[in-house]
């Protein structure tokens, strides 16, 4: 026990390090901060925008108002700030750190590879998309006159959490097949693109297919259930589905890493 | 640099035909990367497809017409819309290897040209291959001419597109990180070119904004011919803003061509 508490306090302390040369990086190449700051401001206000203009001339979408659908629009711009914020960049280097031999290098550290591979960036320009979404979600819970409870918030908090986990287990699922599939570098961008799945109500994907209903469903429960949640639509029973989800995923693709990394070949593979 | 002098105009065909062959052998080297950006032009349309199909209240048109525009959207945007814009920019102009196409006796519109084309025919053909399999759901004109005056629009949308994202590729030669203005065109693009949904569907103030703009000639009016949406005066009025279109664009990249290549500056041994 006081091993794995002082394991805990070394990986802290090690993250505390990243986060601060990841503030240096930022100022050292400044041009790059005030582009990236750019796009994630415009994708953010995408987000808002392409929404408002697809609920502009309906009256409701699977039973989901307008309002609802934006506050669902809010939802998806704060839990993508933060899986932005401590993974995503990390994940658009892998296919490069596996293609090249580089992952050499983070094996050869004396800290877990998942742990490095998954936090050695930080994305801070994503507190723009965390600020956009804020705003957004405050906004339409004032103007649907709907009052956050205590209830509602810590729901929101453990479900925020979740769904990050969820997010995080889906991507390190897929990117691990680039150990075996290395030159298919552009599964990032696939990965982007599914991630708009997630902002949509889970009831879209109801009688496409059972198949792709069960394969997507972890992912429609991502921005819904946290939504629900501010609604105060969401019962304690009913949070155990994204909770269970969100530890079920993460066990298993910390496994699956852990056998895929058996057939990593570096730059000769 | 448009305009082909006729004496040695075989023997430019051929050597541009060469650039064409070779860069359709990059496609099949690169299969699991050209399956996956199949995968990507398909994921955005069909969660469209599912959203309008629990839509309630959309005004004018069916949900088939809606299903057939979404399917031909697909196509048409694998098939047209060029992704030359970040190799001109990053890989050409910053770093450096526009010298080495700069002494050959090319064009260099024309050699990004061919080395784009095969792409497009080869993602256009496939796609025009999934149509065959759901021709049942398609809402195609029947009057062939105005189906022939549709396939002169894709055409000219092809290369209005491709001038255009030309002209962004040029935009490096003022700038030194691009990637911000990359995200700014990708987000107009999906706003204005229909992609996000129907042109129809917006409010009526943003909707006449996109008419007067490049980019819906660019996919939206394509498809809405194909689909039969348009009357003769109509089709006549599209393809006048295309020809438009192209003869502006074709102006403002000769111009950033020539002012370009004289700030134009590489290092090397």
């Amino acid at each position: 026990m006081k091993e794995k508490l002082h394991r805990i306090q070394v990986y802290g302390r090690v993250y505390k390090t990243l986060l601060r040369l990841n503030v240096t990086k930022l100022f050292a190449y400044r041009a790059n901060f005030i582009n990236s700051a750019i796009a994630h401001t415009i994708w953010a206000a995408f987000g808002v925008i392409s929404m408002l203009l697809l609920t502009s001339k309906v009256a409701t979408v699977y039973g989901w108002t307008p309002n609802e659908l934006m506050l669902l629009a809010g939802t998806y711009n704060l839990i993508l700030s933060f899986f932005y914020f401590f993974f995503s960049r990390n994940f658009g280097d892998l296919a490069d750190v596996i293609h090249f031999g580089k992952l050499d290098t983070f094996l050869l550290k004396p800290i877990d590879t998942q742990f490095l591979i998954s936090s050695w960036n930080v994305g801070y320009t994503q507190l723009i998309r965390f600020v956009i979404g804020f705003g957004v979600v405050w906004y339409f819970l004032v103007h649907m006159g709907t009052s956050l409870t205590f209830v509602s918030l810590v729901q929101f908090m453990l479900l925020l959490c979740a769904s990050v986990i969820i997010l995080y287990s889906f991507w390190m699922l897929v990117l691990t097949l680039l150990l075996w599939f290395t030159n298919v570098s552009n599964l990032v961008d696939l990965l982007y693109q599914i991630n708009g799945i997630t902002r949509f109500p889970s009831e879209i994907y109801k009688g496409f297919g059972m198949i792709l209903f069960f394969v997507l469903f972890p992912l429609t429960l991502i921005v819904v259930s946290p939504t629900k949640a501010l609604l105060q639509q969401m019962t304690w029973q009913e949070m155990l589905v994204p909770i269970g989800f969100a530890i079920g995923m993460g066990f298993l693709c910390r496994r699956f890493w852990q056998f895929a990394l058996r057939f990593y070949t570096s730059a000769s593979g | 640099m448009f305009l082909l002098s006729l004496p040695s105009l075989s023997a430019t065909c051929m050597r541009y035909f060469r650039m064409f062959a070779l860069h359709m052998q990059d496609i099949f080297e690169q299969r699991g990367r050209t399956f996956v950006w199949l995968l990507i032009s398909c994921i955005a349309p069909l969660i469209m497809i599912l959203f309008w199909r629990g839509a309630k209240g959309v005004n004018g048109w069916s949900f088939e017409e809606i299903l057939s525009y979404y399917l031909l959207l697909i196509v048409f945007r694998a098939m047209l819309i060029s992704h030359n814009e970040e190799r001109v920019a990053v890989t050409d102009i910053q770093e450096g290897q526009l010298t080495a196409y700069l002494v050959k006796p090319f064009s260099y519109f024309w050699l990004v040209f061919f080395q784009e084309l095969p792409y497009r025919l080869f993602q256009g053909g496939i796609g025009i291959l999934f149509l065959v399999l759901c021709f049942q759901l398609l809402r195609i004109t029947s009057s062939v001419e105005l189906f022939m005056l549709s396939v002169v629009s894709i055409i000219l949308s092809f290369f209005l597109g491709f001038i255009f994202k030309m002209i962004i590729g040029l935009c490096a030669f003022w700038m030194t990180d691009s990637r911000g203005l990359f995200e700014v065109v990708d987000v107009t693009l999906v706003i204005f070119t229909g992609l996000l949904m129907p042109l129809a569907f917006y409010p009526q103030w943003l909707e006449s904004v996109s008419y007067f703009l490049p980019f819906a000639y660019m996919l939206y009016f394509p498809i809405v011919m194909v689909q039969g949406q348009l009357d003769y005066v109509e089709v006549f009025k599209a393809l006048s803003m295309q020809l438009f279109w192209i003869g502006l664009l074709v102006l403002v990249y000769r111009l950033m061509w020539r002012s370009g290549i004289r700030k134009y500056t590489a290092v090397g041994q």
